[in-house]
């Protein structure tokens, strides 16, 4: 055999290797993706079929119309979308202080923004459900949102991309008399496109994710968001497995949808960012 | 001249735009992360019941640390978070350094699998641990099925019905959701590597194995020790999946910090003891943390 061949053979074993790895990782989804369309009673046989042997559509109809589901998703949306465009306000405008302009006590408070990020989240939740609770907060989506809006990872991540934007180009706005909201909101934000896609799917997909704080402050099913909606969902349908696949795969749309379609933003955002707040 | 008094019109009009840019990011990381900070630290010295109002919150020195060191519960969320910790982080970065190994040099199709291994990763965990629950399903569920069937396993294991199992599973089931990310970050740094190296083991007939061993895990040790930290770190906030799967059961088996702190807080009520378990928490991350940062010190290329 040739070098050439060689090469070639062993690339060719790699990738079934590979390949097959990976299957390990899509298989539960496609199993849960599988066993949505069952009836009950096939949901456990042997061997696994992948594709039903009798086609069930009844677990959707179910989902969508007889359960809570359709206002769990609209929670979701709502305490979703509030949170990461206020967040994106929030920490773009601090990032640009922090990455652009000079203040007395700049050090001070940057040292103090990454002090934070050590202490772990469950540490916050008590003290955070006390405020609630005091204010009569608890039980709405505001103690969701609320907290969700300040994001000290954000504005770290932002501050990196925005001190990467050359200082020139904004010196010369401002020595033809820019004002400094005029250099944020033309120069610096649509230059720092692609960063601030990262943040927003980062954010994204925390928000829609979350699960302890929904569960914590949100008491009445009406509130649920997808997390908690699809606990309860579960729990109602008891060992109606076909029924709970459903369910599951319906909380998992979303995302998956928006990863598919934007993978590569997404896989680079999550490489560049490293950290989870 | 003073500096601090004199500053002129321009550096005053940017010091101005500063802490205007920065007013509304600083207020709420005051209330809602700095202050909730200092308040977790001064809770955990109290006993607190909501239900009685901020008039029931009672200074109790230590006690609440020296109800711990007796208390089952919290033994067992220690004991099972470094069981979990120990277990999930080199497993997770082992598997991610080897797919990203292979990843990066000789395979077709590397997009689809990326995003194939990644996909678990970005899926909420509530839903995929409702997935797992039943795919680990004692009788007859489809792994066990794969298992006695396939492989011959004559008794496959209970899972999560046994408390021998119930962590396994657990351990099992984030692996397989973390290690897609920690793969992308280790193939974005081996994509970075510098290609002489490369050619010149190449020259001097080094096999994919010394290369991948001796070249690649070397150089990459800056960034396998950035992995080994925030895997470590996140490891012993797990949540979400124990109390989705088994609520920290059967008996103790699965219990975690993090779940006893919402026990204790949120169905007992004991919010000053939940405090308490909080610091517990953070003391572990930040000692596992600190002694991770002194190895890398010592060992990084």
């Amino acid at each position: 055999m040739t070098y050439k061949n060689k090469r070639l053979a062993a690339r060719i074993v790699t990738t079934v290797i590979v390949g097959a790895m990976s299957l390990v990782f899509v298989f539960p989804f496609l199993w849960m993706i599988s066993t949505s369309f069952k009836y009950e009673i096939d949901v456990m046989e042997f061997p696994v079929r992948l594709i039903p042997k009798n086609w069930n559509f009844q677990n959707y109809v179910t989902v969508f119309a007889k359960s809570d589901f359709p206002g769990y998703y609209l929670n979701s949306i709502k305490v979703t979308s509030i949170t990461i465009l206020g967040e994106l306000c929030i920490t773009t405008m601090a990032a640009y202080a922090f990455a652009r302009l000079n203040f007395r006590g700049k050090k001070f408070l940057l040292t103090m923004y990454l002090s934070t990020m050590m202490i772990p989240g469950p540490v916050l939740l008590l003290p955070k459900y006390i405020y609630f609770s005091q204010l009569h907060l608890t039980n709405t989506h505001l103690a969701l949102i609320l907290p969700g809006l300040f994001s000290v990872f954000g504005v770290l991540l932002m501050r990196q991309v925005f001190m990467q934007v050359p200082f020139e180009y904004t010196e010369a706005a401002y020595i033809d008399g820019a004002s400094h909201p005029a250099i944020f909101l033309r120069l610096i934000l649509p230059l720092a496109k692609p960063g601030l896609m990262t943040v927003l799917l980062l954010a994204f997909t925390w928000s829609w994710n979350d699960y302890i704080n929904p569960l914590v402050f949100l008491s009445s099913d009406k509130l649920f968001t997808i997390t908690v909606g699809l606990q309860r969902f579960q729990e109602d349908a008891s060992t109606n497995y076909a029924l709970i696949m459903a369910g599951a795969t319906v909380s998992l749309i979303p995302l998956i949808l928006l990863f598919l379609f934007t993978q590569k933003y997404f896989i680079e955002s999550f490489a560049s960012a490293g950290v989870k707040g | 001249m003073k500096k601090r008094t004199k500053l002129n019109k321009m550096q005053l009009r940017e010091e101005r735009a500063g802490y205007g840019f920065l007013l509304l990011s600083l207020t709420g990381t005051t209330i809602f992360i700095v202050i909730p900070i200092l308040m977790s630290l001064l809770l955990g010295f109290t006993t607190w019941n909501p239900i009685k109002g901020l008039s029931g919150l009672e200074f109790v020195g230590l006690e609440n640390f020296r109800t711990m060191a007796g208390d089952e519960r919290v033994r067992a969320a220690l004991r099972n978070n470094l069981v979990y910790s120990l277990s999930y982080v080199p497993l997770t970065i082992a598997i991610a350094l080897v797919m990203a190994g292979l990843l990066n040099k000789f395979v077709f199709c590397k997009v689809p699998i990326r995003m194939m291994t990644f996909m678990p990763y970005i899926s909420s965990l509530v839903s995929v641990a409702t997935v797992w629950m039943v795919l680990l399903y004692p009788d007859n569920g489809p792994i066990n099925g794969i298992l006695s069937h396939v492989f011959g396993v004559a008794d496959p294991p209970k899972w999560f019905l046994s408390s021998k199992w119930a962590l396994k599973g657990i351990i099992m089931m984030s692996v397989w959701h973390d290690v897609g990310y920690y793969c992308i970050i280790l193939l974005a740094n081996m994509q970075g590597l510098s290609r002489e190296v490369y050619e010149s083991a190449a020259v001097d007939g080094a096999n994919a194995f010394q290369t991948f061993f001796r070249i690649t895990v070397p150089m990459l040790s800056s960034s396998l020790f950035f992995c080994i930290t925030l895997a470590t770190i996140n490891s012993f906030k797990i949540f979400d999946q124990v109390n989705i799967i088994t609520e920290g059961g059967p008996g103790f088996s699965t219990t975690v910090l993090v779940q006893s702190i919402y026990y204790y807080a949120f169905k007992e009520y004991k919010i000053g003891y939940g405090a308490a378990v909080a610091i517990l928490l953070f003391l572990v991350i930040f000692m596992f943390s600190t002694v991770l940062q002194k190895l890398e010190e010592k060992f990084t290329y």
